[in-house]
């Protein structure tokens, strides 16, 4: 074995003993291995000697120690396995409730959110009426619930209350149907479209086509804002005759109050899980963000909801049909007028031919029944010719 | 089973522990990530030792389990900050040593960092540390004549490097 492999491992006291002496007396016998012995124990030397130095940082941790003091576990063999089972228990004892919430939390708001639809319009009465109203305030066992859990504040529902939207427009869905008659179909319609984006609307559909006499039938989508629906309607009676019209309207007001006042309610309830998720232990953290999460999803399906609706009480629909004046008489078409009268005739033996063919059929068809008669009294009328 | 209990029995109190092996798991760790993250892989270590005190079974000595939790500490921050191991200052200054050393701090600061990784690991336990080869070869997982021979083959290096001209001059 090579002896000075073993220097170092014998400078440091690591060898056993037969080998020791074996590297002592070499070193002994020949001073170049003294030499490289003195030069391993000089190296090593320099390096302890900066094997020190300033260290920070462990009266905190031992500070640490003092304030968490740690208990040996009663149960050494199975902990895992009990911290394991406990664990699952755990999981499913916070994240059920939870889940169980948050699938009612939907309609709870919803209801929550109707349920005070009718003490919101009589707040707008009574401000209409120039009495300062009183918010109402909230009773229900969802909104104690939510209070115990500290996500409606004491006194916030008043103030949920006073920032819920007071009715004064109300949201309406108007929808009408108007057919006309025109002499120029084509005229009609860019007179029409003219007229809707005179005042501030547009088409959302335009179609035109002619058919087979010769006529032209046009069909348009218009949206105008709902304040210029009475007079959009009025106007476009003047562009032809009206042959048909029809009108409804669909008052989506509650829905859409129902809607902000969830809306409000659902951010309320964010701000006070996220001011909640601030002061949470690591441990609760990640059950408030789960809420979070889907008190986020609730409110963004109630805001598109919502602006759905106020989108179609906005803009009111037209669906106007234009179709074009029929002329009658044979200087229609005079070019060619020796061919309708032909066209005529033909359609004319056609129909006789039809007429004809039609009755012969069905003479044909009740023979059983005519038949056996008309033999009787034709056999009755020679009978006494025969006795004669 | 006996011997863990009689290991349980006469294992020191965890305050006693911090104060025998702070310094050196702080230093340990400021040669490998850093003195600013030293701090951060000492207390680590030492809340991973509070939290898995009652699991230690004596099958290895405290201060290479200590050891060898803050080793992986220190993994996991070089991981963490997607940067090289064993960075930080490999000769630390110390007030009460002063500067009039055999050998000059920054030619053996050039020594070491030439020195492979697995030969400056070895060094940087052994001398700086105080480890034994045994100690050493557990918390590396690598026999002791593995470890005999690393740190031979370190010193060799070492002194090739230190005693050439340009050091010498």
């Amino acid at each position: 074995m090579n002896i000075h492999e073993d220097l170092k491992a014998y400078l440091d006291g690591e060898l056993d003993p037969r080998r020791a002496a074996e590297v002592r007396a070499a070193i002994e016998a020949d001073p170049e291995l003294q030499a490289e012995i003195d030069m391993l124990k000089k190296i090593g030397s320099s390096l302890s000697a900066h094997s020190g130095g300033p260290v920070t940082g462990k009266e905190a941790v031992l500070a640490g120690l003092k304030q968490k003091p740690t208990r040996r576990p009663r149960w050494t063999l199975p902990s895992y396995q009990l911290a394991a089972v406990a664990g699952c228990v755990l999981v499913v004892a916070t994240i059920f409730p939870v889940f169980t919430q948050a699938k009612q939390a939907s309609p709870r708001t919803a209801a929550l959110a109707v349920k005070h639809l009718a003490e919101i319009e009589n707040k707008a009465v009574e401000k209409d009426a120039g009495r300062e109203a009183e918010a109402p305030a909230y009773s229900s066992a969802e909104l104690k619930s939510d209070r115990a859990q500290g996500l409606i504040g004491k006194g916030e529902e008043r103030t949920q209350a006073a920032d819920m939207p007071v009715i004064v427009d109300r949201d309406i869905i108007r929808n009408s149907t108007m057919t006309l008659e025109s002499e120029s179909v084509t005229k009609c319609l860019d007179q029409a479209s003219a007229l809707v984006t005179s005042l501030g609307g547009y088409m959302e559909s335009k179609n035109f086509s002619r058919t087979e006499d010769g006529g032209g039938t046009a069909t348009a989508v218009a949206k105008v804002p709902t304040d210029q629906y009475s007079t959009a309607f009025a106007k476009l009676h003047d562009l032809g005759k009206v042959l048909s019209e029809s009108e409804s309207s669909d008052d989506v007001t509650k829905k859409t109050t129902a809607l902000r006042a969830q809306s409000a309610y659902l951010n309320k309830k964010l701000a006070n899980l996220q001011r909640q998720y601030r002061n949470a232990s690591r441990r609760e953290r990640a059950d408030i963000l789960w809420r979070i999460e889907e008190v986020k999803d609730e409110l963004g399906g109630t805001k598109t909801n919502l602006k759905n609706l106020t989108n179609a009480a906005a803009m009111s629909t037209i669906v106007l049909t234009i179709e074009e004046v029929k002329k009658v008489g044979l200087h229609e078409g005079s070019d060619n007028w020796s061919g309708n009268v032909v066209n005529s005739a033909m359609n004319n033996f056609k129909i006789a031919a039809q007429l004809l063919g039609a009755v012969c059929i069905n003479v044909l068809a009740f023979a059983p029944f005519w038949l056996p008669v008309a033999l009787f009294i034709w056999w009755r009328g020679r009978r006494p010719s025969a006795s004669a | 089973m006996f011997s863990t209990r009689i290991a349980i029995a006469t294992r020191p109190p965890l305050e006693a522990l911090v104060r025998d092996h702070y310094d050196s798991v702080w230093r340990f760790a400021a040669r490998r990530v850093g003195v600013d993250l030293a701090s951060d892989v000492a207390q680590e270590t030492f809340l991973t030792v509070q939290t898995q005190w009652s699991r230690f079974g004596g099958r290895s000595a405290v201060r290479t389990w200590v050891f060898g939790i803050a080793l992986n500490h220190c993994r996991e921050i070089g991981r963490r900050n997607s940067r090289e191991l064993l960075e930080g200052p490999m000769l630390l200054e110390d007030a009460e040593t002063p500067s009039a050393d055999l050998v000059g701090k920054l030619e053996l600061e050039q020594a070491l960092a030439k020195l492979s990784t697995e030969h400056r690991e070895v060094v940087i336990l052994h001398e700086l540390e105080g480890l034994t080869y045994e100690e050493i070869g557990t918390l590396l997982s690598v026999p002791s004549g593995t470890v005999k021979s690393r740190l031979h083959h370190a010193f060799v290096a070492l002194r090739k490097t230190l005693t050439s001209p340009e050091n010498i001059q």
